[in-house]
């Protein structure tokens, strides 16, 4: 089989419309959670100028990402309006040079892939329904490369830069002067340490380590569930951590797209009404959920975690956790950064064991 | 393989053309000569891959043509904050708005002199002559000082 069949070899159905899903639902969140931060930047660059159509040019820009974000959410012209959001984004990054982050960057990317080969059959709600029918996996395939092409970039950044080359010195500045004014619950416990200049140039070291390596995991079948837990993990650490923001979400998204979909491979006991079965059924958006009796099936608290962990409703759940509402930074007297903290450590303690279960083949 | 890819359908080297494009637009659109190869600009897919700045202190006075010190009206919101940001504590917390991964104290200089002139010209108006001076000590970069001197008649 050629590269190019593999790469557009079909898949199941239900993979490309979740990750569509996905994607328009943390394009949604990300937007709106950088309407904060674009607010100031936009209001000083568009300070004094004339005239004044241009100076409102940026908010304009703003809105309509939304509305494409909302499109794209309910799957209303996906290629166009994917392309349009792409070019939307750099254009206000290119207008306003101080909204550019490379969050928005990936964003952008990632919404042209999605422009190459979008579901035709996908809709709002589509997982209520009948299975979509197969389609070429060229979408999420392009996204395990986009994927590869980040690692690599930050590997040479990180092999090129006096700052990184084995040195600690990011890691050490980031634990002593980036992270405390924000108050994470993490960096009480591992800052004194990373601020070290042993030990931070040992994490420097294993950092760029992992980041070679994840692209050769992720792209083997064989170590591809190595990988994945690794990615993930460090994802998840990295975001409790330095909050980078959406550039997590976008990557564990990415993930997603390993994902076994129509597989059939979690025994899952059913609820005991049938309410509650079509609900299980719904948000099983990858067809991995075998509902059956059988005793090795899950029940209880194993059950939970096949519905929430590691799923794109899990992902955007978390992306709504730690993005929404950007304006909130205290939840009574804690910092909601220490809260957040607290709660993914929870979770993050059964989310390796699911990933491991869930494997990954695609 | 070649022989696959030369019978692929058009669209997915269009694609392909699409995908290596989206990869170098941004590098390419931040390439400046005067920066290190091949990550400039802080385009990275690895945070904090450039020089840190914005370490500033900043004075800013306001004169009336006869050399009298006029009062500094500043606007409200983030500019007024921009403009009143005078100790590096300060100055760091709003460097972003003028000019967020920038490669050096020099190119935040650049936007904040945009933004005064704009200040000048359209929220002060009278003839007056407004001073800046800027001193940056940034963290492992070299030290940086400008000062801006702008008349209105």
């Amino acid at each position: 089989m050629s590269f190019i069949d593999r790469m557009t070899a079909d898949v199941d159905g239900r993979l490309v419309c979740a990750m569509q899903s996905t994607l328009s639902g943390l394009f949604l969140i990300g937007v709106l959670h950088a309407t904060r931060e674009w607010g100031d930047a936009i209001a000083v660059w568009s300070f004094g100028r004339e005239p004044s159509w241009w100076a409102r040019a940026p908010w304009a820009m703003v809105a309509a990402l939304v509305a494409c974000a909302v499109a794209l959410l309910v799957g209303w012209r996906t290629r166009v309006v994917a392309v349009a959001s792409s070019a939307l984004l750099l254009a206000l990054m290119t207008a306003v040079p101080s909204t550019y982050h490379n969050n928005y960057y990936l964003l952008s990317l990632m919404l042209l892939l999605l422009a190459l080969a979008p579901h035709p059959a996908y809709r709002l709600g589509w997982f209520l329904g009948d299975a979509p029918a197969r389609q070429t996996g060229l979408f999420p395939r392009m996204v395990q490369a986009q994927l590869a092409v980040v690692y690599l970039g930050s590997v040479l950044v990180k092999l090129s830069h006096p700052w990184w080359q084995g040195t600690g010195t990011v890691i050490r500045w980031a634990a002593t002067v980036r992270v405390p004014p924000t108050h994470t619950l993490l960096n009480v416990a591992i800052g004194p340490l990373l601020a070290h200049p042993t030990v931070a140039a040992v994490a420097d070291v294993v950092v760029t380590g992992v980041e070679t390596a994840l692209p050769l995991a992720l792209l083997t079948p064989r170590w591809r569930r190595v990988g994945v837990c690794v990615g993930v993990v460090m994802h998840v650490f990295m975001h409790e951590w330095l909050f980078p923001q959406l550039f997590t979400m976008l990557m564990l998204w990415g993930y997603l797209s390993f994902s076994p979909a129509g597989a059939r491979d979690l025994a899952v006991a059913p609820f005991a009404g049938e309410r509650a079965n079509r609900w299980l059924r719904a948000v099983d958006w990858y067809g991995r959920f075998e509902v059956t009796d059988r005793p090795d099936a899950r029940r209880g608290l194993a059950r939970v975690r096949a519905l929430v962990l590691f799923t794109p409703l899990g992902l955007m759940s978390y992306a709504l956790f730690a993005l929404a509402f950007p304006s909130v930074t205290h939840v009574g007297p804690l910092a909601r950064t220490a809260l957040e903290n607290a709660v993914v450590l929870a979770v993050g303690v059964l989310m390796v064991p699911e990933m491991w279960a869930r494997g990954s083949r695609a | 393989m070649v022989r696959a890819a030369m019978a692929a359908p058009r669209p997915v080297w269009i694609m392909a053309c699409l995908f290596a494009l989206g990869q170098v637009v941004i590098p390419l659109a931040r390439r400046d000569g005067a920066r290190v190869p091949p990550f400039s600009g802080r385009f990275s897919w690895s945070m904090f891959a450039g020089p840190l700045t914005g370490r500033c202190a900043h004075e800013l006075t306001l004169t009336a043509p006869d050399g009298r010190a006029l009062p500094l009206r500043l606007p409200g919101g983030p500019v007024g904050r921009v403009l009143a940001a005078r100790t590096p504590d300060e100055f760091v917390v709003i460097a972003p708005l003028l000019r967020s991964y920038a490669d050096s104290d020099a190119e935040l200089a650049d936007a904040l002199d945009d933004l005064l002139g704009r200040y000048h010209r359209g929220f002060v108006r009278e003839p007056s002559v407004l001073r800046s001076a800027l001193r940056c000590e940034s963290p492992l970069g070299p030290p940086f000082r400008r000062t801006l001197r702008r008349v209105i008649r």
